[in-house]
């Protein structure tokens, strides 16, 4: 691998590359730097009797370049998926660094890089394209309408049967089979020959429509089965596919330094979501730590870097924030509220904490949450009835926890 | 050497269908103690082993799509055929009458 390899390019091409001169190849931003990756590059001469080795260094260049960009792309995605933004500068130059090395050591394996990263990203369309095909035939495969056929037939099956067991019963008489026997049968005339015809065309038919049915019979005894492989392999190809694509960025060195620095992102947001008293910003921050702990679930995803026991605690501790922020802002609001204000002016300035008894607050569910804004609201109407009195604040608290409590929706 | 000796049995290891395997060398490789120079090599051929990984198994799905798509166009038509023959059955009735 340390072995250099002149004129060698990624080129793929039959065409000759068109050949710029050394000082617009050398404008070229990155370019320079990129010739200090190959091992001669002490000695490497930059001359026009050179120009030649350059140019193959500079494809090599060009191709390195396309191949970061691929890079990037590939953990851009994942990253933006995962609601993480993109990455930093620093991470880029890794990125860039790490190609233009091997672009440098092992064009080869650069021209590899490429394809391979071509079929990567070529994957999910081809993917997409066949899910939505299979999705359209399973959807088009009607066994109801199988069956709906099937009964169709049978029911000519029946009159078929009926058909030939009359025919079977009819009688001729002696000269009509004296006919038969002398001409009708030899020449095919005659009500005996007619009737053998049309008992030979109904046994036909009823042997046609008997195997009908028994192939429609039998494709639908085994379109179950075939659904259900069908289901089996793709869930096993997928298991495969979602664990492969988890494991690139797994061991990849940049996707460490990503994940690293998210998680040191992730440990100063928690730190300050802690000082905070602003109601709302204590909310995001518990919403925040749901969805990464949700994500942190799924290997290479952990962006929080928590053991259960630190996520128990900084539960806890954000939880008792966000009550003692509720019942701060609550209390704050009655006391700013004017005395001989209206219910119309309490709840106004009360909204913004009556609405959380309808969303979920910090980690409660829907129903703690209310019960947690009623029972504030109770503390608060108690306190009011003892230190405003005379404000008719305890009376449009009262009311406003009863219509709160009935429906639970409407008065924020 | 060994690293390429490493490529070229992983590239085996694919080629024969064995992912889980091949998953397993992965992960035998990043816990290997390895010199400097190594470590240095490793980094670039994870990356690659790991994509190499994943196109095998995006291969496999795909194979896997185009197995269930082509079952599935089968048993269509043979429907297909079996409602053509009831279509079939029905105007021969239709004009029996």
């Amino acid at each position: 691998m340390d072995t250099p390899h002149p004129a060698h390019t990624p080129e793929t091409s039959g065409e000759p590359p068109e050949v710029k001169d050394i000082d617009e190849m050398l404008n070229e931003r990155g370019f320079a730097a990129f010739l200090e990756n190959y091992d001669d590059a002490e000695s490497f001469e930059v001359t026009e009797e050179n120009k030649e080795e350059i140019a193959a260094r500079f494809r090599a260049f060009e191709a390195s370049t396309t191949v970061v960009k691929q890079f990037e792309k590939v953990m851009d995605e994942k990253l933006q998926t995962e609601g993480k933004g993109r990455m930093k500068p620093e991470e880029r130059k890794a990125y860039k660094e790490h190609v233009a090395e091997l672009a440098a050591k092992n064009p080869d394996e650069l021209l590899r890089l490429q394809s391979d990263l071509r079929a990567l990203e070529e994957a999910p369309e081809k993917i997409r394209e066949r899910e939505a095909e299979l999705a359209r035939l399973k959807e088009s495969w009607s066994t109801d309408k199988v069956k709906a056929g099937i009964a169709e037939l049978a029911a000519k099956k029946a009159d078929i049967e009926k058909s030939l067991k009359e025919a079977d019963a009819t009688k001729f008489s002696r000269m009509q089979r004296a006919f038969f026997t002398n001409f009708g049968a030899r020449f095919s005339m005659g009500k005996i020959a007619g009737h053998l015809d049309k008992k030979i065309e109904l046994t036909v038919e009823l042997q046609e429509v008997d195997s009908t049915i028994k192939a429609a019979e039998e494709a639908l005894s085994s379109s179950p089965e075939i659904m259900a492989g069908t289901k089996r392999a793709l869930n096993e190809a997928t298991a495969g596919l979602e664990s492969a694509q988890e494991s690139v960025f797994a061991s990849n060195k940049v996707a460490q330094m990503v994940r690293e620095r998210l998680i040191s992102e992730a440990h100063k947001r928690c730190e300050a979501s802690l000082e905070s008293t602003d109601i709302g910003v204590l909310q995001k921050a518990a919403e925040q730590f749901r969805r990464d702990t949700e994500l942190a679930n799924k290997p290479g995803s952990d962006y929080l870097g928590f053991t259960p026991d630190d996520a128990t605690s900084y539960e806890e501790l954000l939880t008792d924030k966000i009550k003692e922020a509720v019942a701060q802002g609550i209390m704050g609001a009655l006391e700013s509220l004017p005395s001989g204000a209206t219910q119309s002016r309490l709840e106004r300035a009360l909204r913004k904490f009556t609405e959380l008894a309808e969303k979920e607050v910090g980690f409660f569910d829907k129903d703690t949450s209310k019960e947690f804004v009623l029972e504030t609201l109770r503390a608060a109407e108690q306190d009011a009835r003892t230190k405003s009195k005379g404000s008719g604040k305890s009376i449009m608290l009262k009311h406003l926890i009863s219509k709160l409590s009935k429906a639970g929706v409407g008065v924020a | 050497m060994y690293m390429t000796n490493l490529l070229t049995a992983f590239e085996l290891l694919l080629q024969a269908g064995k992912l889980q395997e091949a998953k397993k060398m992965l992960g035998a490789l990043a816990s290997r103690d390895l010199t400097p120079k190594e470590k240095a090599e490793a980094r670039i051929l994870q990356t690659r082993l790991h994509i190499k990984l994943t196109n095998a198994i995006n291969q496999a799905y795909i194979d896997t799509l185009d197995a269930s798509i082509e079952q599935l166009k089968t048993l269509q038509a043979k429907g297909r055929a079996f409602f053509e023959k009831v279509k079939l059955a029905k105007t021969r009735a239709e004009l029996a009458k």
